[in-house]
C-alpha cells in the first residue's frame, strides 16, 4: 500500500488543482466527476464531501464498497506541475462526526444552501506519478526495446 | 404447489428452503447464495433486526465512556435488561458503508448477534465469527441538557440520522379496551418504566418541545426533517389527538424560526397518525405538516381487522382505512404520504398471520404494489416480538431470514417500478427496516 507524498496531499489542498474521481456503474462502465471537496486526511486517507443524495457517484461508490472494487482520483496542477492518479478503496460512510462537521462547515462557507449526503472516506492503495516523462522512463525500463522502436522526439522538459 | 403471482412476475417464487436444521450462520449463508442480488449488509440489517443482539460486558462497559446517542424510550425490546441495569445501550449500529441498524437488545433464546470491542474497535459477531465493525452514533449536543421545566431533553425529543422525531404521547388509548395491535408493546413499557423509576413524561409539554427542538437545531446540520409518532386517542373522531398534534407542531416550527433566524427555514415534519378525514387532513397540513403516514401494518381486510382491532373499530375497518389514506394522498401529495406495514407479522401464527412463508409475502408485495401505483411511499419497522406484545404472549417465533429476505428485495423492485419518481425521503434513515438502505441505490 503506498502512502500520499507529502507534495501530493499539499496539491490536494491548492484550490487551483483540479480532482476528479471515478467510479464504476452497476453495468461496469466508468463514471467520473470533478470532486473540489477531496482532500487528505493523511497520508493514507483521503475524504470528498458527496453534495447529492442518491447520485450516481454515492450509488457506485457504495457497491464498488460491496465488491471491493477500487475507485480512482485524478489530480492535475498546471502550475506545479502535478498530474497524478491515486488508487483508492471505499473505507468509510461518515455522516456524523468531526469529519463531517469539519466538511460541512467549510462547505456551507461556498454553499450556504447546500444539503449534503456523506463524507466518504478512502484508503489510498496507489499512488502513480502521471507526467508523460516520468510513465515514459518506467515503460522504457518495462520494455527494453521501447527506446529502440520508440525513439524520443524533440527536447526533455 | 400454489402459484404466487406477484412473486412470479418478479422472480422471487423460489419454494423457502427448510432451515429447521440450520444453525444461524448456516442459515445467512443459504439466503446468501439463493438471492446473491441482495448486497451483503443489507442481509445483515434484516437478520440483525431479527435476530436481535447482546453485548459483551467488556464491550457494555467501554460504550459507557463514549459520548453517543442510546436508548431513551426503551420500545420493541425483547429483553428486560435494558430496564433495570441502569446502562446505557446505544439505540443504533452503524456499518462502514453507512447501514443504519436499530439496537434490539434480545435473550440468548433467539440466537442474537454479538457485539464485541478487540483492540479497541467494536465488531459485530455471529457464533464467535466478526462479521463487520460497527460505529455508534455521536450522541447530539442537546442530550444531556435541560429545559427550564428541568426535564432531560432526550427524554422530550428523540434522535435518529438527521431525524428529530417526537413521541407526543407515549399511550394508546386502544390499550383502554384491550384493542391494541397485536405486535405492540407500547402502554406495557411504557408502566414498566414508570413503575422501575425511568423518568418518562407520557404527554409532553409544548414549551419542553419548543426548548428542545429549539436546542437541537443549534447544532447546524445535523437534523434535517422531522417526525411525530405514538399512541392513539380516537376520542372526538381523533379530534383531541388532531388538536394536541396541531398545537405541538406549532411550537416546533417556531423553535424553527428563533434557532435559525429565517422565518422561511423549511423543516419537514411528518405525522404517522390515524388516518383522518380529508378536512382533518387539510387543517393538519395547514399547521404545518408536509406529509403524513398511515401504517396498515399488514395488508388486506381479514388480516387487519384481526391485527389492529383498534384501528379496525375507530377507522371504518380496512375499507375505511384506506378510503381515509388515500384522502391523505390528495391533500399531502404523491410521494408525501408514506404507507408503513411491520414486516414479518404475516409470519406470525394464524389466524393472524399464514402458515406459508410465500404466501406471507406475497401478501405484502400485492399491497405494496397497490400503494406503490396510487403513489404511497413505504416505511415501517421490521417485526420484533416484544414483551408486553400480544404474540410475545402466545409464544410467536421469528420468521425464518429468507422471509425477511424475498420481503425486501420484492418491496424494492416494485417501488422502482411503480414508484419511479418517488422514495421514503420521508423517514428516510430508519434504523428498523431495510427500505432505506436499498433506497441508497435508487
Amino acid at each position: 500500500m503506498d502512502r500520499l507524498p507529502q507534495e501530493i496531499m499539499e496539491i490536494l489542498k491548492d484550490p487551483d488543482t483540479i480532482k476528479v474521481i471515478a467510479t464504476i456503474g452497476e453495468e461496469g462502465n466508468p463514471h467520473i466527476v470533478m470532486k473540489d471537496s477531496l482532500e487528505a486526511i493523511d497520508e493514507q486517507t483521503i475524504a470528498y464531501l458527496e453534495l447529492i443524495e442518491r447520485s450516481n457517484t454515492s450509488k457506485n461508490m457504495l457497491r464498488n464498497f460491496w465488491d471491493k472494487k477500487q475507485v480512482s482520483i485524478f489530480i492535475y496542477n498546471k502550475k506545479a506541475k502535478v498530474s497524478c492518479q491515486i488508487k483508492t478503496e471505499p473505507y468509510k460512510y461518515e455522516w456524523a462526526g468531526p469529519l463531517w462537521d469539519q466538511f460541512l462547515t467549510k462547505l456551507w462557507q461556498t454553499m450556504p444552501d447546500a444539503n449534503p449526503e456523506t463524507v466518504w472516506v478512502l484508503k489510498v492503495k496507489q499512488v502513480i506519478n502521471e507526467d508523460y516523462f516520468v510513465r515514459r522512463e518506467e515503460q522504457d525500463k518495462r520494455v527494453i526495446t521501447q527506446k529502440v522502436w520508440h525513439p524520443l522526439r524533440g527536447p526533455r522538459s | 404447489m400454489k402459484k404466487y403471482k406477484l412473486l412470479k412476475e418478479l422472480g422471487l417464487d423460489q419454494l423457502p428452503t427448510d432451515t429447521d436444521e440450520m444453525g444461524v450462520r448456516e442459515e445467512f449463508d443459504m439466503v446468501r447464495e439463493k438471492y446473491p442480488q441482495i448486497p451483503r449488509t443489507i442481509l445483515l440489517k434484516e437478520d440483525v433486526l431479527r435476530r436481535g443482539v447482546t453485548f459483551t460486558s467488556s464491550a457494555l462497559k467501554a460504550i459507557q465512556d463514549l459520548s453517543i446517542s442510546y436508548h431513551v424510550y426503551i420500545l420493541f425490546q425483547w429483553h428486560k435488561m435494558d430496564e433495570t441495569s441502569g446502562l446505557k445501550i446505544p439505540e443504533s449500529i452503524i456499518f462502514r458503508d453507512g447501514t443504519y441498524v436499530s439496537v434490539l437488545l434480545s435473550p440468548p433464546e433467539t440466537d442474537p448477534y454479538t457485539i464485541d470491542i478487540r483492540d479497541g474497535e467494536f465488531w459485530l459477531f455471529s457464533e464467535g465469527e466478526p462479521l463487520e465493525e460497527v460505529f455508534f452514533d455521536p450522541a447530539p449536543r442537546y442530550f444531556g441538557k435541560r429545559t427550564s421545566r428541568g426535564r432531560l431533553m432526550e427524554e422530550i425529543l428523540g434522535h435518529g440520522r438527521r431525524l428529530l422525531y417526537l413521541i407526543p404521547v407515549q399511550h394508546c388509548y386502544y390499550w383502554n379496551e384491550e384493542l391494541q395491535c397485536k405486535y405492540c408493546d407500547m402502554n406495557y413499557i411504557a408502566k414498566h418504566q414508570l413503575k422501575i423509576g425511568r423518568s418518562v413524561k407520557l404527554r409532553k409539554d409544548p414549551e419542553d418541545v419548543y426548548e428542545a427542538v429549539y436546542e437541537a437545531l443549534q447544532e447546524k446540520g445535523r437534523h434535517q426533517e422531522m417526525f411525530f409518532t405514538g399512541g392513539t386517542n380516537p376520542r372526538n373522531d381523533f379530534q383531541n389527538e388532531i388538536d394536541f398534534n396541531i398545537e405541538l407542531v406549532k411550537e416546533v416550527l417556531r423553535a424553527v424560526k428563533d434557532a435559525t433566524g429565517d422565518p422561511n427555514h423549511h423543516l419537514p415534519v411528518f405525522w404517522v397518525g390515524p388516518p383522518l378525514k380529508k378536512n382533518q387532513y387539510i387543517t393538519v397540513k395547514e399547521a404545518g405538516f408536509t406529509g403524513y403516514g398511515c401504517y396498515f401494518e399488514i395488508w388486506g381486510k381479514e388480516k387487519f381487522e384481526l391485527v389492529c382491532p383498534g384501528k379496525a373499530k375507530y377507522c371504518g375497518g380496512f375499507d375505511g382505512f384506506l378510503e381515509r389514506s388515500l384522502e391523505a394522498l390528495e391533500v399531502f401529495g404523491r410521494g408525501n404520504v408514506c404507507a408503513g406495514f411491520v414486516p414479518g407479522i404475516e409470519m406470525a401464527p394464524p389466524p393472524y398471520g399464514f402458515s406459508e412463508l410465500n404466501e406471507g409475502v406475497e401478501s405484502a408485495l400485492q399491497g405494496y404494489k397497490f400503494l406503490f401505483q396510487k403513489g404511497f411511499v413505504p416505511t415501517g419497522t421490521n417485526w420484533s416480538i416484544s414483551p408486553g406484545s400480544y404474540y410475545y404472549k402466545i409464544g410467536a417465533a421469528p420468521p425464518p431470514l429468507e422471509f425477511f429476505a424475498k420481503y425486501g428485495l420484492g418491496r424494492q423492485l416494485l417501488l422502482v417500478e411503480y414508484g419511479k419518481d418517488i422514495c421514503s425521503d420521508m423517514l428516510s434513515n430508519q434504523c428498523y427496516a431495510t427500505y432505506p438502505e436499498y433506497q441508497r441505490l435508487f
